[in-house]
């Protein structure tokens, strides 16, 4: 059956080809094996910036929380913690909500926990009414979102089109509203982040606590009956950012 | 062709471009926070990973990849292991996208099964001129593992391309290691005889043409 050329490979053959040490004989099959295992090519790492993303918004959220607790807990958990939390921003901020008041960017105390209020608030398609149950989930995606967007404009230019087309970003679409909506979403996102925080440095200090005083401004400031400046440098809610 | 060379700096390339202890020290790194170190995970591990994917599903192989990768970002700080666990670890969970892939395939009707097919078909368009040859040399490969027993196959690619060890692979593919050795075995001759039956009698033969 076997051409006699092949007779050579009995097992111990095999087992040197198999983990790549020396053999002699058998060089079809050697080379065989080693284009398989050749170097790596460069359209083989295309993926690498929506892996980095995933890996940068997972350290953005709470870690812990999101390893040990169920998604049901961590929800809840968030909501009580959203709930204590309102007084207390209310006491700390009352000079941010005044001026958010004024700016008619009223942030959701819900919006807190895991990421900058100021975009969720800000960039919620439906603005909830105050009155109405804070939105959870809407806690949750921002950072991965904005790790999504960081991706997503860090690729390429031409690569725009076919990277939207990964499961990966699945979610930015959905959140933008379309994959025509992505790059404007993405631009408005990113232009209203806070100090553009760099991927060195992510916010992972405490993250079940959310700063309320952050969202509109220092709590050190005054309030301000007519407020003349946005609360961040690049956050005036009007501009129209080009990355 | 350079027989010698390409099979030292060719087979473990994984391991020799970025040799072990580095990597170990990158899996603590990452799991520390470290996006360099996460990098340099996914650029020793995704290359391997994509054409083992290749193997299974063929023209999913970067969807399935990239769902798996997002899994391992999550999921990093809970790893336990040095380089070579790690390596497993991205594998298994890939494995088991792969194969939640399949079964949503089998699931839909009228879909051929052309993983080989769309293996062969694959440009390599972001390879410079250079590496063409060698491009096609690799895709020539692994269509013609792919058209090996699953198991078999399977049993290969961890080995030679994943460059798991024997104990590791039979983790990744929960079976005994002694079927999965027997399985590579298996494999290594039948490979030999489609080389002998497409006629390839010098290295430097094997093309697309000859593979199909």
């Amino acid at each position: 059956m076997s051409p006699r050329r092949f007779r050579r490979i009995d097992r111990k053959t095999a087992e040197r080809l198999l983990s790549g040490q020396p053999v002699s004989g058998s060089d079809n099959l050697r080379e065989l094996l080693a284009a398989a295992a050749a170097p790596p090519r460069a359209g083989e790492l295309s993926g690498e910036q929506i892996a980095v993303a995933a890996f940068r918004a997972a350290h953005l959220t709470p870690a812990r929380q999101q390893r040990r607790r169920p998604v049901l807990k961590s929800t809840l958990a968030t909501l009580l913690t959203a709930k204590i939390l309102v007084p207390a921003a209310a006491v700390a901020a009352v000079g941010g909500i005044a001026t958010a008041a004024a700016t008619g960017t009223l942030p959701l105390p819900g919006h807190a926990p895991a990421d900058s209020p100021t975009i969720s608030a800000t960039h919620v398609p439906s603005p909830a009414p105050p009155g109405s149950e804070p939105a959870s989930e809407a806690a949750t995606p921002s950072p991965s979102l904005v790790g999504l967007c960081r991706a997503y404009t860090a690729g390429a230019g031409s690569e725009h089109g076919k990277a939207l087309d990964s499961p990966a970003f699945t979610v930015l679409i959905t959140a933008a509203g379309g994959k025509d909506q992505v790059p404007g979403y993405c631009a408005d996102l990113l232009s209203d982040q806070p100090g553009n925080p760099s991927p060195g440095t992510p916010p992972t200090g405490t993250p079940e606590t959310p700063r309320p005083a952050h969202p509109t401004g220092p709590p050190a400031t005054p309030p301000a009956s007519r407020p003349t400046q946005p609360p961040h440098p690049t956050g005036a809610p009007t501009t129209l950012p080009t990355h | 062709m350079r027989p010698g060379a390409k099979i030292v700096a060719g087979q473990r390339w994984s391991s020799d471009s970025v040799p072990a202890p580095d990597l170990a020290a990158a899996v603590a790194a990452a799991q520390g926070g470290s996006e360099e170190a996460f990098r340099l995970l996914y650029r020793a591990v995704q290359p391997g990973l994509l054409r083992y994917l290749r193997v299974l599903v063929g023209a999913e192989a970067e969807d399935v990849a990239a769902e798996a990768w997002l899994q391992v970002a999550r999921d990093l700080a809970t790893f336990r292991g040095d380089a070579d666990g790690f390596r497993g670890w991205v594998t298994t969970i890939a494995r088991h996208r792969a194969l939640d892939q399949l079964r949503q395939r089998r699931r839909r009707p009228a879909v051929v099964d052309a993983a080989a097919d769309a293996l062969v078909e694959l440009p390599g368009a972001a390879d410079t001129a250079g590496s063409a040859a060698e491009a096609v040399a690799t895709d020539a490969a692994l269509a013609l593992i792919a058209r090996l027993p699953p198991d078999q196959a399977e049993a290969v690619l961890l080995r030679v391309v994943m460059g798991l060890d024997v104990a590791a692979a039979a983790r990744v593919l929960g079976k005994r290691p002694g079927a999965v050795r027997t399985a590579a075995y298996r494999g290594l001759r039948r490979l030999a005889k489609y080389l002998e039956q497409a006629g390839v009698t010098d290295s430097g033969d094997l093309t697309l043409r000859e593979v199909r």
